[in-house]
């Protein structure tokens, strides 16, 4: 099963010839290129730089990190979300372009974590953007993020790109 | 005639500085090995995803179920309360019916595995936990209800082994 | 000196025979066909060369690029132009609409002009014009324009003081590259690409960069310019990611800015076969190059890309290496430093070229 991650290994299962949907195609070059916005917000987010680092090196698999939202597909919300970040987070996440996903990295943003009683953190950055991956840890080890990805990268293999209205 | 002194002094050291630097980039570009660990399906021969962490880190917790004396410790002293406990009592014998560990609001300080008394809890080394839907990270220990061990006594359990170690079953 | 457009064009008259009818037909044809091929040979490269940055950057790094995407990831170039064009298409609406459309064509099409008179070796170049070099600065002026568009149909803050600094650093910036290469023309009294890549030779001691000790200034001085011009770090204002978000790049998605993207590193590669055509002697292997049985063409072509390559990687390998320079260093830099430099390289090359009428240190050397 793991062996999927790579391409070439596919090359091997046909003999000549590759033959494939072209929504699967699409999606695999769609999986292939997640570029993510660099939405560091506290601790986790140094974890997230070590993620773009040397020893876990989410380069692997074409990720690049872009500064501006309109070039990124993913949002990585790592840290705390206090409640004067959360609207400009909102903005953020609505000049991102479509097709868009978004993983809660680290406890501050799947569900307030530590911070759970306090009056000015946002309990669950889910409360005001969809999230797609929920990724726990405090902060979650590079390998949790790359894991993190590489299921981020199943779902948008599965997904129903070319033809949403089929029943 | 010092401004001209200065002016070359400017042109050489913009030269030299630029090239000791660049030596340095050829020198890591040509010759140092990368160091990158291919997670997660090129690690090494026999080397799995959770040798990667030390010995004493923190991952997700593991309940050692027949050593558990149901004493509700470690839902007192979580400070964001992210255990769940119910025990019920039957002919003098204490069920442990409900143990849930929400490990999405966890925060890995290490309270409840220190002020358990019977090195039940532990920390174990699984990392990997990312989830599509936030309600898979509530970790439910518990499937049907369970005899609550008895409690040894105050000299024994502070004997006991250490209790950041790991257990295999979780 | 002809080039490929006259050779189809003589082929189809020899094919089809020479018809007055049909004449414009055969060369329009014989124009057009070498454009798309270089257009399409172009942008193959600029992909490669992203995906060479990464992997190259990945290597200074200590880490490995992308590897997942085929073996060694070469197909990582491929995979992003595809998402890009499946993003999607997003205009402000307080942007200057017009604007905003067309600046990445303009700085797509300066980029990919300056191709068509870049001799790649034997009789590869599309047109050989006789003021070629002076065509070359001029076409790549163009850029400024693109970028100011861009800076300012946006309707961001950011991205209008990425478009305001990216033309001063630019327009700063031509007059040493072009006295820079003024100093070749100086050395073989034309414009032509074609014949000044005749005019050297194989072995090192004949190319231009040893030509005198004020050519190989001179060189050096058009590869800073040139990293200058093509907005690459240490000069890369237009793009500073930790001050202006993105800059100019900030408003467009999709395969909007996959054409700045792609213009980028096909103006890399421009201006290093520019340099390896100039000053390294581009192609040329000591033998006629239209006389020649087509291996040997083909051989000039590779040798002609092989150093257009390596100063590609020069390039790359800087980028890695400095950080970037502050507006007012950079400035001064070019006002103080180059203009002064490539100007005294200028005059004392042709007064070079009187005292040893036009002959190279070498042959000063050798007798």
């Amino acid at each position: 099963m793991l062996e999927r991650y790579n391409i070439v290994n596919r090359f091997k299962e046909d003999h000549l010839f590759i033959t494939t949907k072209v929504e699967t195609a699409l999606n695999l070059a769609r999986a292939n290129s997640v570029w993510y916005l660099l939405m560091g917000l506290a601790c986790c987010s140094i974890e997230l730089m070590q993620t773009g680092g040397p020893r876990a090196d989410i380069d692997r698999f074409g990720s690049l990190f872009r500064a501006t939202p309109r070039q990124s597909d993913l949002m990585i919300v790592a840290g705390t979300v206090t409640l004067k970040m959360a609207p400009r987070l909102r903005r953020l996440y609505d000049q991102m372009a479509d097709p868009k996903y978004v993983i809660a990295m680290g406890s501050c943003a799947n569900c307030g974590g530590p911070f759970t009683h306090s009056y000015s953190v946002l309990k669950g950055v889910d409360k005001i953007i969809p999230v797609d991956v929920y990724l726990p840890g405090c902060p979650p080890r590079p390998e949790a993020l790359t894991e993190a990805l590489i299921k981020i990268q199943e779902k948008i293999k599965k997904e129903k790109y070319l033809m949403k209205d089929e029943t | 005639m010092k401004a001209a002194a200065q002016y070359f002094k400017n042109i050489w050291d913009a030269v030299s500085t630029t090239a000791a630097g660049m030596r340095i980039t050829m020198k890591y570009w040509l010759f140092e090995p990368s160091i990158t660990v291919e997670y997660p399906d090129r690690l090494g021969k026999g080397i799995k995803a959770e040798d990667l962490a030390a010995d004493r880190y923190r991952g997700f917790l593991g309940l050692n179920l027949s050593k558990c004396i149901g004493c509700l410790q470690c839902m007192r002293v979580c400070p964001i309360e992210c255990i769940k406990i119910t025990t019920e009592r039957l002919e003098n014998v204490r069920f442990i019916t409900r143990f849930d560990i929400d490990q999405s609001k966890c925060m890995y300080c290490g309270l409840c595995v220190e002020a358990c008394p019977a090195s039940a809890l532990v920390f174990t080394k699984r990392f990997e936990g990312a989830c599509y839907d936030i309600n898979e990270l509530c970790i439910r220990h518990i499937k049907e209800a369970v005899k609550a061990a008895a409690p040894k006594s105050k000299a024994e359990g502070q004997n006991s082994e250490n209790r950041t170690g790991r257990i295999n079953e979780y | 000196m002809y080039s490929l457009a006259d050779i189809i064009y003589r082929r189809m008259t020899e094919t089809f025979g020479a018809s007055d009818f049909l004449e414009p037909l055969f060369t329009i044809v014989s124009y057009l066909l070498p454009c798309i091929a270089i257009l399409g040979i172009v942008s193959l490269i600029s992909g490669a060369l992203t995906l060479l940055e990464r992997k190259i950057s990945a290597d200074i790094q200590n880490r490995i690029g992308p590897n997942r995407v085929g073996p060694f990831g070469i197909f990582q170039f491929i995979v992003d132009g595809v998402k890009l064009l499946l993003k999607e298409d997003i205009i402000p609406d307080a942007a200057d609409k017009k604007l905003f459309r067309l600046a990445p064509y303009i700085v797509f099409s300066s980029t990919v002009l300056a191709v068509i008179v870049i001799p790649f070796g034997g009789p590869f170049i599309v047109a050989d014009l006789n003021i070629g070099l002076l065509f070359i600065v001029v076409v790549s002026s163009l850029v400024v324009v693109g970028f100011m568009m861009s800076g300012w149909a946006s309707n961001n803050k950011w991205a209008l003081l990425g478009g305001i600094r990216s033309a001063a650093q630019i327009i700063s910036y031509e007059i040493p590259v072009a006295l820079s290469l003024l100093t070749v023309a100086l050395i073989t009294g034309t414009f032509s690409m074609q014949e000044i890549v005749k005019q050297q030779g194989l072995y090192p001691w004949q190319w231009f960069i040893l030509h005198n000790p004020f050519t190989f200034i001179a060189f050096f001085i058009y590869f800073v310019s040139s990293l200058a011009e093509i907005n690459r770090l240490p000069f890369d204002f237009p793009e500073a990611e930790s001050e202006l978000v993105s800059g100019y790049n900030t408003e467009y998605s999709g395969m909007r800015f996959g054409f700045f993207f792609v213009a980028e590193f096909a103006n890399i590669f421009v201006s290093a076969a520019l340099a390896a055509a100039v000053f390294l002697g581009g192609g040329n292997i000591g033998i006629d190059p239209y006389n020649s049985p087509l291996g040997y063409k083909l051989l000039m072509a590779l040798v002609f890309f092989a150093k257009a390559l390596s100063l590609c990687l020069v390039t790359i390998w800087v980028r890695w290496t400095l950080p970037r320079l502050r507006i007012d260093h950079m400035m001064s830099l070019c006002w103080k430093y180059f203009i002064p430099i490539s100007v005294f390289c200028l005059v004392l090359t042709a007064a070079w070229l009187v005292a040893f009428k036009g002959n190279s240190v070498f042959w000063r050397i050798a007798g």
